[in-house]
């Protein structure tokens, strides 16, 4: 799909029913607000379809606007997912991280091990 | 006329954010802030969002500006350009105006450009143009200029009668 235009970021809010590969994803903007002289942030839906990159509902995606519209209030195709939900990387480090700790992978394996055997008891 | 509400109530100023000096350059199309709250090494990020985000957002209306909060250990600041390129600024335990100035060296507009850009405003705004768009459309309306020949014919050595054809004026 051609896609060149504008880039913007979002959370994914729902999936489009009817058609499985569309995504409502909720973009952020500031606002001046001019009699407060304060910016406020002003939320804008977005209809986007996903092609080659696949992401869930609650995932915070990278948007850009495709130059023809195929499909109508289809106006944005997903780039990439920044921050899928629970699989947050840290783009410095390259560690998965939960909030504002890494995740110690060692540790998550032994769990994820226990839990296996345990279940399979 | 009581005092202005709120913390750091000059942040609400129409001057406060003209005086933003962080024009970022125009293949900018996402800024992204992460930053920890209750977190030593976030202080910095955070303070640059206290005191010049609302100028950012004023000089780059375009940009969308985003804030993460408790997202990831480390606090940065993440550029997306409009060629599909990232940037990553760390600001793990910097001050504000370390990470301020950075930003301004790496994606500001330099001096002579914002310069240029003004210089090109002021000349849309020059109240001696005419033409598609101003208050007088043609350089006859100007006075101290040459009648509208519609009027007033003009003078023979500047008609092309005269001289291209080379005829007389009066001549068909």
């Amino acid at each position: 799909m051609a896609s060149s235009g504008r880039y913007i970021m979002g959370q994914v809010m729902k999936r489009g029913i009817g058609r499985d590969n569309t995504l409502k994803v909720r973009c952020l903007q500031m606002k001046l607000d001019t009699y407060l002289n304060k910016y406020f942030n002003e939320r804008k839906h977005i209809w986007a379809k996903e092609y080659e990159v696949k992401c869930n509902v609650g995932d915070i995606v990278l948007l850009q606007e495709m130059s023809e519209l195929k499909i109508p209030r289809i106006t944005h195709d997903i780039k990439e997912v920044v921050f899928p939900l629970g699989m947050v990387v840290d783009p410095i480090t390259g560690r998965r991280c939960r909030g504002t700790e890494y995740i110690d992978e060692s540790n998550r394996k032994l769990e994820a091990e226990k839990i296996a055997t345990e279940k399979s008891l | 006329m009581p005092f202005m509400k709120g913390r750091a109530a000059i942040r609400r100023t129409l001057q406060y954010l003209e005086r933003g000096s962080l024009v970022l350059n125009d293949s900018v199309q996402i800024m992204t802030v992460n930053y920890n709250s209750g977190h030593k090494a976030s202080r910095g990020t955070y303070d640059f969002i206290f005191w010049y985000l609302g100028q950012v957002q004023f000089k780059n209306p375009s940009v969308q500006i985003l804030t993460f909060k408790n997202m990831t250990p480390s606090p940065y600041i993440s550029f997306y350009l409009d060629n599909g390129e990232k940037i990553l600024v760390d600001a793990d335990s910097r001050d504000k105006d370390e990470i301020f100035q950075h930003i301004k060296t790496v994606l500001g507009k330099s001096e002579e450009d914002l310069q240029k850009e003004a210089l090109a405003r002021e000349k849309k705004a020059n109240p001696a143009n005419f033409g598609h768009g101003y208050s007088r459309w043609c350089i006859c309306e100007i006075p101290g200029q040459i009648p509208c020949p519609g009027w007033v014919p003009l003078p023979k050595e500047m008609r092309g009668k005269y001289n291209l054809q080379k005829k007389d004026v009066e001549e068909v």
